[in-house]
């Protein structure tokens, strides 16, 4: 074994004190790259990439590296302050009052303790979806208090609710990337991976400039050519919220057009063999419960489990007792036939022709059938990959676009092999040294793929039975759903009381989520807030939400903090593919400034004060897997830095605590093929048809039927279907462009727009404070670029905004770089810059998918110019 | 196995008897305010398994501790931990005989997932 250091260098500086290089990890996004700051005389200087860490593999985004202007910037909040106003409103000055931490903690707890002795479900902790390592202190101070309540503001609404869904049942993780190293030929739907900001983001766009400098090509389905699509060997432009239907034509000439497939693997690694009786459902051994298969080799059903995968049929129709029944692939196969490439076009833009090129190219280069040696192990190659993220699952339809996208791979075998798509860090051996951090995929209930670790206890598959809700955000009924709208849904109470919820919640516990720009349109979410008897927020800044906050306590930011696992879970931060595990701290290369607190001991405080700390500590053993000598004791109190100290022990041994991290920074360990390439050697079977839909959906509607909803059918198919956003639907003449939002490489969520260096970037930029529209379309219209336009949905919410014409953006579509727009004064850099896009967001039941509760992110809009260019 | 609290007649664990041992019980969060009295120490038959223990629980404390534990009644939520004597155990894992000893039995319902 070899374990590589990134040591912590101090040495003394010229006269004065310290000069010291503090391994750390940033936290500007989740892609918590790790860094090197640079401390002198208690000044950090300079913060540059560790070299020692494959998260980021050295290299830092522009945000990262001006992570000083945060940091050092005169608004940061260093007293906790009380609001003195007791009317709350958009722009209604609360009256701050600084208070003592003493006060702060005192009238919380209170509060808090009434609130658990009457029902602890009104507690709602939210967190911002930037500061992965939150999640521990935050989740276990819910589980601790006893709430089922936790979100992540529209960090987690707009991201991930079909995304991270189907990236965990196909794939066993959060999200899906190529296989840099080895892929030929990647295509991306609505995704940046590798060329912008989120998951692993540094440490991927090193590995994806090498392949595309390799020869990978690399094909980007997208409404707008910007930050993957410009380093892409070809842009597809396609109309908003497409995604899907284009994705199932090309399995349809795939499957039904060219007839390349790779059987052995649907009949081995997918549920594409068990037999689907009329009732859509899996017709059943009667003795043992399990799925049948047709056995071609003495020509019966049997269990899946007794028949060898090569003997499964795949096509054709049998009888069971009587009843006709068919293998799943078989109607996968005659499903895919109602989206042909001519039908799709209709529906995306995207020529027919295109459609079969690009299917045809796709099976070509997949080379199915090819193993390559790595490492000298011989492992399947298939070197393509279809991946999706935000831009095609933001839509009502979000399960089916990604589902219909992920069968790409799973057609022609490229799930999870060399060069294939690969869901990231799903399978590790664990740490050498003692063993810890195992984990792999594994069959579970008919054989399908149960996760082997994910975010926390919570797997995607099997799904969850809906019941009647207790939780706010109806997860509990609407079970394929992560993230809810009805946090904050201008028809909130309406939902709450036709499902029938037990309680109101009445206290908000904030970490840094700015509800009121990242979910929707500004007015519901104030009037959401202003049902809050209590709203705490840690804060590094006051912004737009703090004008409802009842108390803000200063936080300290990343640079400041502690964590033992700046990556939350262990698979998250990590590149992908072969290479190294790491495991990196982060710590403080700076003090707090005035009265500013860690989280995570303001939290442990405000636990033992509320008299839940043995509580918390019990969340904290079952979410972190402590053992032995290591788990934390009911009544013992801890400072975070020990409890820290233990997991870092309990996972790497009595020798690696925290001082060794703190010294060394990251601990690494070769990874081996099995890993990243774990598919092959595991059991587990994934649905290529979704049968377990079905009976959510009969559960769902039995708990609904006496409040009189029924779930659309059209929702839960087992076979993907397109279903239309609102914003397809509306035909009012003048509304005639499809508005969405991309996430600017420059900024992470909204906070970063307070940084000087990244705010003058964004103003150099052409388009990240202005609103995109097509150049001959604009122009046809007598739009010139630098045009004052008002952009307007059809029930009147309305943005205003410099236009930029481009030739990067489709006819029909209209891009505005998501999260600008900030009018609070707390934030005076960000303050008036670029355009708040979500005021455009209607954000409720109707713009909910009722299968996920994926928030629809786009709106049909009309253009009027108000003013002209300077 | 099932593990309901609405089962008619006596379950495994129901009836005290000679060579039954003692368990001390740790609820957790939300399962806490469901039974203030913390360790609850209760005596159950030797061997008992975690799925019988727990549906003797919930005769014990109400209803309202199996629904927030069992998914269905032969299967608990993921989020739901259960350990003994610190290490992780499933329903189907018997309680060790610990002669003269005390077993420590810990349950907590952890929050679900969320997106970003
Ligand atoms: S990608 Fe994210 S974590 Fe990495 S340097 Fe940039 S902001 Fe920091």
């Amino acid at each position: 074994m070899t374990i590589h250091l990134s040591r912590r260098e101090e040495k003394p500086s010229n006269a004065s004190g310290i000069d010291k290089w503090v391994p750390s990890a940033c936290a500007l996004c989740y892609a918590t790259c790790s860094i090197r700051a640079h401390n002198v005389d208690g000044v950090v200087i300079k913060i540059e990439g560790n070299p020692d860490s494959v998260v980021g593999k050295g290299k830092l985004c522009g945000k990262g590296v001006s992570g000083l202007m945060g940091h050092y910037d005169p608004n940061r909040l260093t007293r906790p302050l009380r609001r003195t106003n007791p009317r709350k409103g958009i722009g209604v000055d609360p009256g701050w009052k600084e208070i003592s931490w003493e006060e702060a903690l005192t009238e919380i707890a209170e509060t808090l303790k009434r609130v658990r002795a009457e029902d602890p479900r009104k507690l709602v902790v939210q967190r911002t979806t930037t500061v992965t390592a939150s999640r521990i202190p935050f989740h276990s101070f819910a589980a601790g208090f006893g709430t089922p309540n936790i979100a992540t503001a529209g960090g987690g609404l707009h991201c991930g609710n079909g995304a991270h869904e189907i990236s965990g049942i196909m794939h066993a993780s959060w999200s899906v990337v190529p296989d840099f190293a080895y892929c030929n030929y990647a295509i991306y739907f609505g995704a940046s991976k590798g060329h912008s900001a989120g998951h692993a983001s540094c440490s991927n766009m090193g590995l994806a400039a090498d392949a595309r400098a390799r020869g990978m090509k690399m094909v980007v389905v997208d409404p707008m050519c910007n930050f993957a699509s410009a380093k892409a060997s070809e842009w597809v432009p396609l109309r908003v919220g497409t995604d899907g239907p284009l994705a199932l034509a090309m399995c349809n000439v795939i499957v039904n057009e060219l007839g390349r497939i790779d059987e052995p693997y649907l009949q081995s690694k997918t549920n594409g063999p068990y037999l689907i009786g009329p009732d859509k459902r899996y017709v059943r051994d009667p003795g043992s419960g399990e799925p049948l298969v047709w056995d071609c080799g003495c020509n019966e059903a049997r269990p899946y489990t007794k028949v060898p995968s090569a003997s499964m049929a795949l096509l054709g129709e049998y009888r069971v007792d009587g009843v006709a029944c068919h293998p799943a692939f078989q109607l996968l196969k005659d499903h895919l036939q109602s989206f042909s490439p001519e039908a799709a076009e209709a529906i995306t833009t995207v020529p027919a022709a295109n459609i079969r090129r690009l299917a045809t190219e796709f099976a070509t280069e997949a080379r199915i059938g090819s193993t390559i040696v790595i490492d000298g192990v011989n492992v399947p190659y298939r070197p393509v990959a279809a991946i999706a993220f935000r831009g095609s699952q933001g839509h009502m339809n979000s399960t089916y676009n990604f589902l219909g996208i992920d069968l790409l791979n799973q057609l022609v075998g490229a799930a999870d092999v060399a060069g294939g798509c690969l869901g990231f860090n799903p399978a590790c051996n664990g740490f050498p040294g003692t063993g810890r951090l195992k984990y792999r995929p594994k069959p579970g209930r008919d054989g399908l793929m149960v996760s082997g670790t994910w975010m926390g206890y919570h797997y995607p598959y099997p799904m969850a039975e809906p019941r009647a809700p207790q939780n706010i955000g109806l997860q509990d009924l609407f079970v394929m759903g992560m993230n809810s709208p009805f946090l904050a849904s201008s028809d909130q109470e309406e939902v709450w009381t036709r499902f029938g919820l037990p309680y109101r919640p009445e206290v908000l516990l904030n970490f840094g989520a700015n509800m009121l720009m990242s979910m929707g349109t500004k007015e519901t979410v104030a009037a959401a807030l202003q049902r809050y008897k209590l709203i705490v927020s840690f804060d590094l800044f006051l912004n737009e939400t703090s004008d409802f906050v009842d108390i803000v306590l200063p936080d300290c930011d990343y640079l400041q903090s502690m964590d033992s696992r700046s990556t939350w879970p262990f698979i998250f931060g990590h590149p992908a593919g072969m290479g190294e595990w790491c495991w990196g701290i982060r710590q403080p290369a700076d003090e707090p400034r005035g009265e500013q607190r860690r989280f995570a001991d303001v939290l442990l405080d405000l636990a033992d004060r509320v008299g839940i700390l043995p509580d918390v500590h019990a969340a904290m053993n079952a979410s972190l897997n402590l053992e032995a000598p290591y788990r934390l004791l009911p009544d013992r109190r801890y400072s975070w830095d020990e409890i820290c100290d233990a997991e870092l022990k309990n996972n790497f041994g009595e020798a690696h605590g925290l001082g060794w991290f703190k010294k060394n920074g990251v601990i690494t360990w070769p990874k081996t093929p099995d890993e990243p390439y774990w598919r092959a050697t595991t059991e587990a079977r994934v649905p290529i048809y979704w049968e377990f839909m079905v009976d959510i959906h009969e559960k769902i509607n039995k708990i609904t039927q006496q409040c009189g909803y029924k779930a659309p059918d059209e929702y839960y198919d087992p076979l993907p279907l397109f279903n239309p956003c609102l914003s397809h639907e509306c035909k009012t003449p003048g509304f005639d462009f499809y508005a969405f939002y991309y996430r600017d490489t420059l900024h992470s969520n909204s906070y970063t727009t307070e940084n000087p260096w990244l705010d003058e970037a964004a103003r150099l930029d052409p388009y990240s404070y202005t609103i995109v529209v097509n150049r001959s379309v604009g122009e046809a219209r007598g739009l010139k670029s630098g045009d004052l336009i008002r952009v307007e949905t059809e029930v009147g919410r309305s943005v205003e905004g410099r236009i930029c014409l481009s030739e990067a953006i489709h006819p029909e579509g209209l891009g505005i770089a998501g999260l600008a727009g900030h009018w609070h004064a707390g934030m005076p850099v960000a303050k008036g810059k670029g355009v708040f896009f979500n005021e455009l967001l209607e954000l409720d039941f109707a713009h909910a998918s009722p299968q996920n509760l994926n928030l629809d992110l786009c709106a049909k809009v009309k253009v009027t110019r108000i003013g002209e260019a300077p | 196995m099932e593990y309901s609290a609405s089962e008619s007649g006596p379950s495994r664990g129901e009836a005290e008897g000679p060579g039954h041992q003692a368990v001390r019980l740790w609820l957790f969060g939300g399962l806490a305010v469901l039974c203030p009295e913390r360790p609850l120490t209760l005596e159950v038959p030797p061997g008992i398994t975690v799925g019988e223990l727990l549906g003797l629980l919930g005769k014990r404390l109400g209803a309202a501790l199996l629904e927030s534990v069992m998914e269905t009644p032969s299967r608990k939520f993921s989020i739901c931990r259960v350990f003994i004597d610190g290490m992780p155990v499933d329903l189907d894992d018997r309680l060790p005989e610990t002669p003269g000893g005390l077993s420590d039995f810990e349950l907590i319902v952890l929050t679900a997932a969320e997106g970003g």
